[in-house]
């Protein structure tokens, strides 16, 4: 199994000015970017309210508006973007704390905590995915 | 684009089915460039951003100083239910709210306009990692503001 980060289309480096802002691909599939580019099409106006979350995540150590990027309440190193209703789940990477990935994005259809906690699920699995290799690396 | 790794962890049916149901990343890519604008010339987007950064400049100076909603609110001579508009980006924001807040926080704050170019001089230098180099890659520290104070001196 592949594991690699991707540039995200449409951000802009001139953003990166903290953190490198990636995506992770496994297998040649993106699921973040990929749910980036139907969020583009369906809602213009909510992708650029997540993109305008991911230049500000870019730009700061750590953003204090809970209401633009909340901590995952189980404590597993994961984090969601909110737009209106769109949600771009990404960690930051542990060594280095400088790489923003974005893992998989999820739209709130209705207030159920199950689906937001199993979107929150995938990304704390993708983060293990992407932390074993590393180590197996010996980054 | 780089390989960091493969990865030997067995991903549970639910990421399998995600990654199944997800177009390979060039044809996204592709669709992503093909629709793709330049959100510093979009206005939406440069206002939308402006707001979220004077909310989470609230924020930031909340924390620091210790301020809750409450205070805040007492000091702007504002309700709580105004304060959480504002916290929330549902208010009216005009040059005014932005200087009755900023007073109120004891803080000084700037509308102005950049050329790109003069934008990009007045922004903290950028020391994040060459991704190239990640294999060997060293945290750095005392990034961004030391880039700036160097600047300063200099």
């Amino acid at each position: 199994m592949d594991i690699r980060l991707v540039d995200i289309i449409g951000v802009d480096p001139r953003w990166e000015i903290v953190h490198t802002v990636k995506a992770l691909e496994i297998n040649g599939k993106t699921p973040a970017t990929s749910d980036l580019a139907r969020l583009q099409k369906d809602d213009p106006s909510e992708y650029r309210k997540i993109m305008e979350v991911i230049k500000e995540v870019a730009g700061k150590k750590r953003v204090k508006n809970p209401g633009r990027v909340k901590a995952d309440a189980k404590k597993r190193g994961v984090y969601e973007m909110r737009g209106k209703y769109a949600r771009l789940f990404f960690f930051y990477t542990a060594d280095t704390d400088e790489i923003v990935v974005c893992a998989n994005l999820y739209r709130k259809t209705d207030s159920s905590i199950k689906k937001q906690e199993s979107a929150f699920a995938r990304c704390a699995e993708l983060k293990e995915c992407f932390e074993r290799t590393q180590k197996r690396k010996g980054i | 684009m780089k390989i960091i790794s493969d990865c030997d962890m067995q991903l549970s049916p639910d990421l399998l089915k995600l990654l199944e149901d997800t177009s390979p990343t060039e044809e996204v890519a592709a669709q992503l460039r093909q629709d793709m604008i330049d959100f510093e010339s979009d206005p939406e987007f440069v206002a939308g951003f402006l707001k979220m950064q004077f909310v989470e400049d609230i924020y930031e100076v909340m924390h620091t100083k210790g301020i809750n909603r409450n205070q805040l609110a007492k000091k702007l001579g504002k309700s709580r239910q105004y304060v959480g508009r504002v916290l929330n980006e549902n208010a009216n924001f005009t040059l005014e709210t932005l200087a009755e807040i900023a007073c109120a926080l004891d803080m000084h704050v700037a509308a102005r306009m950049f050329t790109p170019d003069e934008y990009m001089a007045i922004l903290p230098r950028n020391t994040k990692p060459d991704l190239s180099l990640l294999s060997n890659f060293k945290p750095v520290t005392g990034k961004c503001r030391k880039g700036n104070d160097e600047r300063i001196a200099a």
